[in-house]
């Protein structure tokens, strides 16, 4: 990604947070019916996160026409997006499949958690990264998944009686059974 | 002589055996806890305060006092070993402790760690010993525009860390204070920005938001690279105290540390994360090699360090004598203070001064025993370290995940969590600083609560200025904000480059 391209990629976010910033600050600060809900004289409950979302506008408007301004007359800044590393070297040094995977798996755990529960949740996303991950040893991979979790279950759910999510229907009474096999029930 | 005698028989009573097992026993689960990516030690003393129904007062806080002073100083383990915050107070220890570790070694950087803070904490516990009466009668003229002014000194000393990327730490600071105000308000019970989505009216919890973009927003990126990470330790993690001379060498950073945590901690709204923060900030300004902060300077770690530590003891002050807890984990000690029908307060030094001199002789001696214990946890970390990054990351993410869930019991906030952690992702790969926005969310509703109560009492704009406290706390404040105005200096062009400090 050249200079000129991460720089316009900035304007796009820039411009975005304005906008949004802007009609967040204007209409969904308050529920309906709510938006001039006032306090007193000075300030009132919607007067702070309305004065962040203006401060949000403000510097989004001000990077924006700095880079506005800076794509405009062609001058090749360093960085071109308010310091620190460039994104165009950003962009060489990530894998955004890998990336996109890793993000989508982490969303199907979190998915599956409420369904099958949290035990078989983890036991199955621990197998499923070890493989995203280059993991291809089946014995280590079925025995940190099994091992990890039976210890996560134990630490928290026995000794900490954190009510991790069983799931429900069938997957309830596998993860009861599961827990009066770890003595933990 | 009279209170030197009473920490004698403190002291004595403290070194019982059941005393100072329960003290060991609680310095381990604060150091564990701290050092874990995702459960913090305030998790950890929440989640034992039930055991200590079955604890007198003196060993419940004996215990939640360990977890509390080990806690405080566990999650450096990870800043610097991981580059990933264990609690909020840790975060400052990532921008020089990490690449510190990197460059000479996490023997080196884990050594400046615990001697700062073993001496931070050692101070601030002497403080609570002998001057807590003084302090009460500071902190009682104290009131929300004091509390506003330290809050808001903390915020801004986010800023003065962002320099040379101002605008973007300012978007992500205001993100983190917006999204720190969803929720019904304080004051007045109006929802804001909920859009009407139930999971959203009990508002985003700091610790999901920390977890999600500093535990899961690294783990993504580091499993996004192309390179591959080299998480090994090289010299198995272990640690010890500093030479003195090297002592010496970092008495300017340490002892400053120790001097602003020791009166934030002090002050009912400041807590580690404000006086690590501030301490950080206020040590790259008066550091002739703060320029070079962020790059690994051994100063860089040493001041937040020993602030933090430093916040333990003199946070109790306030919670002893006036009931007023400080932060978190004053605030657990003293639900469990009260749990057990013992009342703080001013009549407290009289009716049981006992009782009171034994919690500071455990308070001594856990800054003390926190290095041994650190000792033994970092060296087991080291070995963990070891493993497969995959398989690290992966129990990375179930405990980060978990960490969200117990902040409510409630599987909502573990979705937060990953929405967090996907746009810690996408601010780490466009450059955004993620500290501001974290500390936004933290510090933020504190501010605001503050900030509303004295409009409500005063009613009136001015009284941040015109009470003598809270005006010479804003005047620092602003201060530190035109002085992130003033551009860098131009570097020799054979000088390394400076390195990002608010990219963690």
């Amino acid at each position: 990604m050249s200079d000129v391209t991460a720089g316009r990629s900035q304007i796009v976010f820039s411009a975005a947070g304005l906008i949004a910033s802007l009609v967040l600050a204007i209409w969904f600060v308050a529920p309906p019916g709510r938006e001039t809900a006032v306090g007193n004289d000075i300030a009132g409950p919607l007067t702070w996160p309305r004065t962040m979302l203006l401060g949000i506008a403000c510097c989004a408007a001000v990077l924006l026409l700095r880079n506005t301004i800076s794509i405009v007359v062609k001058k090749r800044r360093e960085p071109l997006h308010d310091g620190g590393a460039s994104v165009a070297d950003a962009a060489d040094e990530f894998d955004n499949r890998k990336a996109l995977i890793g993000v989508a798996i982490l969303i199907l755990y979190v998915g599956a958690i409420p369904l099958i529960g949290f035990a078989l949740a983890t036991a199955g996303f621990l197998v499923t990264w070890q493989l995203f991950g280059g993991v291809r040893r089946k014995r280590v991979v079925i025995s940190v998944s099994l091992l990890g979790t039976a210890a996560i279950l134990y630490t928290f759910v026995k000794l900490t009686t954190l009510p991790l999510n069983r799931g429900i229907g069938v997957f309830d009474s596998l993860t009861v059974g599961l827990y009066r096999l770890l003595g933990i029930y | 002589m009279d209170a030197l005698n009473s920490l004698y028989g403190g002291m004595m009573v403290a070194l019982q055996p059941l005393n100072l097992g329960v003290l060991l026993l609680g310095l381990l689960v604060g150091v564990v806890a701290g050092a874990l990516p995702g459960i913090s030690f305030v998790n950890a003393m929440a989640l034992s305060l039930p055991f200590t129904y079955l604890m007198s007062p003196l060993v419940a806080m004996a215990f939640l006092g360990g977890i509390y002073v080990g806690g405080v100083f566990g999650g450096s383990i990870c800043s610097i070993l991981l580059n990933i915050p264990g609690d909020p107070d840790s975060v400052p220890s990532c921008w020089d402790g990490y690449p510190l570790s990197k460059r000479e070694g996490s023997v080196y950087a884990l050594s400046i760690a615990i001697t700062a803070s073993a001496i931070g904490g050692l101070v601030s516990a002497l403080i609570l010993t002998f001057a807590a009466p003084p302090f009460a009668r500071f902190a009682l003229s104290f009131d929300q525009p004091e509390f506003f002014a330290a809050t808001f000194l903390g915020l801004v000393s986010v800023l003065a860390i962002c320099r040379g990327k101002l605008l973007m730490g300012m978007i992500s600071l205001f993100t983190g204070i917006t999204l720190g105000s969803v929720g019904a308000d304080s004051l007045y019970g109006v929802q804001r920005l909920t859009f009407g989505l139930p999971i959203l009216e009990n508002g985003v919890d700091f610790v999901v938001v920390m977890i999600g973009i500093f535990a899961i927003g690294e783990v993504l990126e580091a499993c996004s690279a192309k390179a591959e990470a080299d998480l090994r330790v090289k010299d198995s993690a272990r640690m010890g105290l500093l030479s003195l001379r090297d002592i010496w060498k970092l008495r300017g950073s340490i002892s400053r540390g120790t001097g602003i945590g020791c009166l934030i901690g002090a002050i009912p709204g400041g807590g580690a994360a404000i006086g690590a923060l501030v301490a950080y900030g206020i040590e790259k300004q008066v550091n002739k090699r703060g320029n070079d902060f962020g790059t690994g300077i051994a100063d860089g770690l040493a001041a937040p360090e020993a602030s933090k530590n430093a916040t333990t003891g003199t946070a109790l002050i306030p919670m002893l004598t006036l009931g007023i807890p400080s932060s978190a984990g004053a605030a657990i000690m003293l639900a469990a203070l009260m749990l057990h029908n013992v009342q703080p307060g001013p009549l407290l030094f009289t009716k049981q001064p006992e009782m009171l001199y034994t919690i500071f002789a455990s308070f001594l001696l856990a800054n003390v025993f926190m290095i041994v214990v650190s000792m033994g946890v970092a060296r087991v970390f080291g070995v963990v370290m070891k493993t497969n990054p995959t398989i690290l990351y992966a129990f990375i993410l179930v405990l980060s995940l978990i960490g969200a869930f117990a902040v409510r019991n409630n599987v909502a906030d573990v979705f937060i969590c990953v929405g967090f952690g996907i746009l810690g992702y996408l601010m780490l790969r466009f450059g955004f600083p993620t500290a501001p926005l974290v500390l936004g969310v933290i510090l933020g509703p504190l501010a605001e609560g503050y900030f509303m109560t004295s409009i409500a009492n005063y009613g009136t704009l001015s009284v941040f200025f015109t009470r003598p406290a809270s005006a010479v706390i804003i005047g620092v404040a602003f201060l530190f904000v035109l002085w992130s105005l003033v551009p860098k200096r131009q570097k020799p062009p054979d000088a390394p480059p400076q390195a990002d400090v608010s990219g963690v």
